[in-house]
């Protein structure tokens, strides 16, 4: 039995590194599809033809694309994401400094939405095909189908606008607030400011809020209906003949096997929102990871596109990998 | 169980309402730091670099302007220039060997002295490093030191417009051995640069000890909000003391706002729409005069652009030295008879044998050139001639603008120096760009012989020349000039415009 669990972690590695391969070649083949030549892009209208010749050279970029991706690739297996066109320092630095805002507003989204989208769910499945079951629902599409641009706007423009909080950015630039950590709020609170910790919560609730209201009303539709396929099954009718509480068939038979899709989804989603919030980073002016891509790709930074996708690949493919061995501790059926 | 519920939602309810109530509160409760001047300025593009030799963009330059003296300034809310770090300067007769007296007791952020020496360095730092801006010193052959406090520039050639160049931020000297300006940047400039922190804000201090006195605030803060509609909301929020980077769509309603102070000036910003005179059939002088009549310029200067712009009507803005009003006169007004008219005896009667014609836009950093460009459609359309836009990403766009692979385009264009040379040679000059195809052989020789004088009344004669002739030949719709603009807070005081794109913190304070 453990040499099977160790033979399935190691087959699901491997996979995850042929995925992260993959990633790497299509990113690499996308970015120099795109039309438009990165020297042009940051050299401006005004360039000469000879300072064009001379950037493209320097960059490597008139070599074939074989040799490209080959050289991309030595210096890949180094540990080294190579540098900014633009910027001109290292594609890891960059990276770096922008993840942790990223990390910090999806988990924050990814809280709030645990929190919504649950709760609901069984509330909805407890009390299905009643006026509060369906409003829920309904709620839950409409919460789903909201685009970002115009949930964040209209978040924008209630929390600052109608009840004068402060938003835009992650703290009022008055503050000075020493990293730590690179989470503002975990930040905040070792410098000792609660001023500062109150302000950069304010500012992370409508940005979380808009990237979470979809994620909860897909999870408050999925456990609804993971719960209610659970209690059609005999196990949760012999358990309810058995005369248990209530609660204890809830909680103790249908809430764990109801859980299995609802891990799946959400650990995956949690990938799919560090790169979704490119609107939202924009809208609030967040300096995360999404806006160094959608900035990288206005100005075909092939080396800065490369880099944080690959980044992004990576943390889609982990969370992936993780739920799947959750899998194992959670259904005993899949370690058979 | 009934009863319980209630008693639930309303729990949750008050508990909300608690919550509410507290985060409003604390809003007024807690007030960050008051102890210093700080002046928070709120923009929409991150910077690429702040080392003078290689910035080429307009956020960039917000910083390294402030950071850094040029040699040669401008005069508050004009494009004269002002002495600056250089006190005065003087040409040979033939402009071709310049020398710059420099000020006496400047000094950089690190202590060290600005002298000769280290204006040579810098610009030769600059020659070598070949970044973006570098093509602007490709005049220069090389920089001498006469003594500690003069330097002399000897030119390839002769340019007059040399003293309006070295206004550009390239001209900034930097302190020898230097390293990393790219992220810290060491000047003589009223500010210091105190953090970076990228895509989020810039925190610069005064310089207590600048040439001119320390500037009238301890500390300005540059955050970027890359979507302008959240910079408008955070200007009307008192969030941001000033906002530069307002769509033209806010402009109205935030002018109307009363607590909001608004600055604007003509700028020299120009946008036009250009023809491929390679290609039928924009290679005939009698179709470009046809499109040029066929526009309703007030239309969109009063619907479109509600009042922001103004009409450009030839190669030069009104606010450049050279400028020659008489183009108001001869310049091309909206006439859709005479449109026809030189339609047909272009050779197209009512658009007959024309092709659809397509015009390549990037309006993602210029929202309103959409629909500016939709206008255009509908004129154009009116007289027979039928348009497809095709709005593309800036970088695609210019993929296409350099292999002369469209019809049509529209684009806008910054100069690098305030002088009508930055503007007839590089879009006229078949030497210049040459984006269009234009080839006059008298525009050629007028150009290098404006450049190339020295006399000032020979010059405007010149350029005075070279518009008629230009607009006679029509390679180009001329459209309009862009107004800058700049919103404040009530309590901003000395905050200046200039028509180039040249921001100064120094003079602003904060009542």
């Amino acid at each position: 039995m453990a040499k099977n669990i160790v033979q399935y972690v190691f087959y699901r590695v491997l996979q995850s590194l042929l995925s992260i391969l993959g990633a790497i070649v299509i990113v690499f083949i996308l970015s120099r599809v795109l039309p438009g030549n990165p020297a042009v892009a940051i050299l401006g209208p005004k360039a000469t033809p000879e300072n064009i010749e001379r950037v493209t050279r320097e960059w490597g970029l008139d070599r074939n694309y074989l040799e490209q991706f080959a050289i991309y690739f030595s210096r890949l297996l180094h540990g080294d994401l190579g540098d900014s066109y633009v910027m001109g320092y290292s594609v890891g630095r960059l990276i770096a400094e922008r993840l942790p805002a990223s990390f910090e507003l999806v988990i924050a989204a990814f809280i709030i939405s645990l929190l919504i989208g649950i709760p609901l769910g069984i509330l909805a499945a407890r009390r299905h095909e009643t006026k509060l079951d369906l409003s829920l629902t309904a709620l839950s599409v409409l919460g789903f189908s909201l685009p970002a641009l115009l949930l964040g706007v209209l978040l924008l423009l209630f929390f600052g606008v109608s009840l004068g909080l402060p938003v835009g950015g992650r703290i009022d630039p008055r503050y000075s607030v020493k990293a730590y950590t690179g989470f503002m709020l975990i930040d905040t609170l070792l410098n000792g400011n609660l001023n500062a910790f109150l302000d950069a919560l304010l500012r992370i609730i409508p940005p979380a809020l808009t990237l979470a209201i979809p994620l909860a009303g897909l999870l408050l539709k999925l456990t609804r209906n993971s719960i209610l396929e659970v209690m059609m099954q005999d196990f949760v009718k012999t358990a309810k003949m058995k005369r248990l509480p209530e609660r204890v068939v809830m909680y103790k038979h249908v809430f764990r096997n109801a859980l299995l899709p609802i891990i799946t989804i959400a650990g995956l989603y949690f990938a799919v929102l560090v790169t979704g919030d490119i609107v939202v980073e924009t809208i609030f002016a967040w300096p995360g990871l999404g806006r160094l891509i959608w900035e990288a790709v206005t100005l075909r930074d092939y080396m800065v596109i490369q880099g944080s996708v690959l980044v992004v690949s990576i943390i889609y493919i982990a969370a992936n990998a993780i739920v799947d061995i959750l899998y194992l501790y959670i259904d005993p059926r899949i370690r058979g | 169980m009934a009863p319980k519920r209630v008693t639930v939602i309303i729990a949750v309810v008050i508990a909300i309402a608690i919550i509410v109530a507290i985060a409003i509160s604390f809003t007024k409760l807690f007030v960050p730091p008051q102890g210093e001047r700080i002046l928070i300025v709120g923009t929409t593009y991150d910077p690429k670099t702040l080392d003078p030799a290689l910035s080429y963009d307009i956020a960039s330059s917000i910083v390294i302007q402030n950071v850094y003296d040029t040699l040669i300034g401008y005069k508050p809310g004009t494009a004269e220039l002002a002495p600056k770090l250089a006190e005065r300067w003087e040409s040979n007769e033939n402009a071709t060997v310049w020398t710059f007296y420099l000020r006496r007791n400047v000094k950089f952020h690190d202590g060290s002295e600005l002298t000769a020496d280290i204006v040579k360095y810098s610009i030769e730092r600059a020659k070598q490093l070949q970044g973006p801006p570098a093509f602007l010193l490709d005049v220069i052959d090389r920089v001498e030191v006469v003594d500690r406090y003069t330097v002399r520039f000897v030119l390839k050639y002769p340019f007059s417009p040399f003293p309006s160049l070295a206004a550009f931020t390239i001209f900034s000297p930097v302190p020898l051995n230097a390293t990393n300006l790219e992220e810290k940047p060491i000047g003589t400039g009223p500010f210091k640069l105190d953090t970076w922190k990228k895509g989020e804000q810039i925190v610069l201090v005064a310089n207590k000890n600048y040439w001119r006195g320390p500037p009238k605030v301890d500390k300005v803060i540059i955050r970027i909000y890359p979507d302008p509609s959240t910079l408008r909301v955070a200007l009307e929020k008192g969030e941001v003391d000033i906002a530069l980077g307002i769509q033209p769509q806010d402009i109205e309603p935030l002018s109307k706002n009363p607590n909001i102070k608004m600055v604007s000036i003509e700028g020299v910003v120009i946008e036009w729409l250009g023809m491929n005179l390679r290609k039928e059939p924009f290679n005939n002088t009698l179709f470009r005069k046809a499109v040029n009549y066929a526009i309703d310029y007030n239309y969109i200067l009063n619907v479109v652009l509600r009042g922001t712009a103004k009409r450009l009507y030839g190669p030069l803005p009104p606010a450049v030295f050279g400028y020659d009003p008489e183009v108001e006169r001869y310049g091309y007004n909206y006439n859709p008879e005479l449109a026809k008219k030189l339609l047909a005896e272009a050779g197209y009667p009512e658009g007959k044998g024309l092709r659809e014609l397509e015009l390549i836009i990037s309006s993602a950093e210029r929202a309103e050139r959409k629909d500016v460009a939709a206008i255009i459609q509908r004129n154009l359309k009116e007289i027979g001639v039928n348009v497809r836009i095709v709005d593309l990403d800036w970088p695609s766009f210019l993929d296409r603008l350099f292999n002369h692979n469209f019809d049509m385009y529209m684009v806008d264009w910054f100069p690098d120096y305030v002088d009508p040379d930055d503007w007839i040679v590089p879009l006229f000059a078949s030497y210049g760009l040459n984006l269009d195809g234009y080839n006059n052989t008298q525009v050629d020789g007028l150009a290098l012989k404006a450049r190339q004088t020295a006399d000032l009344q020979v010059r405007a004669a010149l350029y005075k020349q070279l518009q008629k002739t230009i607009v006679d030949d029509a390679p180009w719709i001329f459209l309009y000039v862009p107004k800058l603009y700049a919103f404040m807070q009530k309590n901003v005081e000395g905050f200046v415009l200039y028509p180039v794109y040249y921001i100064d913190f120094y003079p602003v304070e904060k009542r």
